[in-house]
């Protein structure tokens, strides 16, 4: 469980950040509304689902493994590894939270957007348009970034 | 601390994590909501990431694999190799794993195959497709999809059976 739900969690944070929403951004504005309003509740759903199981199953993982427990974080080297990797993982999860609300603050101004086809956009509008884009893309590679630490820093763990 | 052990281990997780969150991504939650979106803008979507999915998803199999075998021979305890691939339980689950990744990304690249076959056919049209266009569009698509769920199970597979490989 632990294994699976983290390298969905890992594959979906790199193929999002680095692939995904940069592509999906540099094409037409049209084109980022349909995808956040196909993908983005599917995304928030899937990727938050996978991190929650992640950790606990994480700790569980830790409880039950013969000769660790919890109190060896930061203890030795495998635990200031592992102790490295939920950090890291902790703070992925809520980065990702905080990505999570900016898409769907951004999906919510498409949509006001769509259902006022007459209204003009403003400066205003398209400078705080700009600003979420921004926002998402900085939390997004953040993201990507954490989760390889904690992947990588509890795959050495053992050996360390 | 064993130094090789690390760097083979960083090389062979990190990427294996990419390449099957990717996959399962891909086949589970993007194409499915791309395909509901429908034209124009899957097309769109599509032309515009397949190559990078392609690039991404051939990069980081073929980095997992390769420093996997490498890692096989290198693992403390477990050697000679063959000896001990099909003599032991965790060999066998090795094995295992390595044949269902390897299947997993042969059925990914027929899969992107597919999704090419159908691109290539947008890409011709002028207009609307005519309805055996739009036919074999559609076969493409869907025999895409089933590919990519497929190897996104054996890739998921794969990193279940070395995962246990050293408890059984």
């Amino acid at each position: 469980m632990h294994i699976v739900s983290g390298s969905f969690w890992v594959g979906a944070a790199i193929y999002l950040a680095v692939l995904l929403e940069p592509k999906i951004r540099s094409g037409s504005i049209d084109l980022e509304r349909q995808i956040l309003r196909r993908t983005s509740r599917l995304n928030s759903l899937w990727i938050t689902s996978a991190a929650v199981l992640t950790i606990v199953s994480g700790f569980a993982l830790i409880s039950l493994a013969p000769g660790r427990s919890i109190s060896d974080l930061g203890e030795s080297g495998w635990g200031t590894m592992i102790l490295i990797g939920l950090l890291a993982a902790l703070a992925a999860f809520f980065i990702s939270g905080f990505a999570g609300m900016a898409t769907a603050k951004l999906r919510r101004a498409f949509e006001s957007a769509g259902d006022n086809p007459d209204a003009t956009t403003t400066p205003e509008s398209e400078q705080q348009l700009a600003l979420f884009r921004r926002r998402l893309s900085s939390l997004g590679y953040l993201n990507a970034v954490l989760v390889i630490i904690a992947v990588g820093t509890m795959a050495v763990a053992r050996f360390v | 601390m064993d130094a090789e052990i690390i760097i083979l281990r960083l090389l062979h997780i990190v990427p294996g994590s990419v390449w099957v969150g990717s996959a399962i991504f891909l086949a589970w939650v993007l194409q499915p909501a791309i395909a509901k979106t429908g034209p124009p803008h899957s097309g769109a979507v599509m032309a515009n990431m397949v190559k990078p999915i392609v690039i991404l998803l051939h990069s980081t199999a073929w980095i997992t694999m390769v420093f996997g075998v490498v890692m096989a021979f290198r693992v403390p305890g477990r050697q000679p190799l063959f000896d001990n691939l099909w003599s032991t339980d965790w060999g066998t689950m090795i094995w295992l794993g390595f044949l269902f990744a390897v299947v997993g990304y042969a059925l990914g690249f027929a899969g992107g195959i597919n999704s090419k076959k159908m691109m290539d056919i947008g890409k011709t049209l002028t207009g609307p497709p005519t309805p055996e266009q739009a036919g074999q569009m559609a076969g493409y698509q869907k025999r895409a999809m089933m590919l990519t769920k497929v190897a996104s199970l054996l890739v998921v597979a794969a990193v279940v059976v070395m995962a246990l490989a050293q408890h059984v």
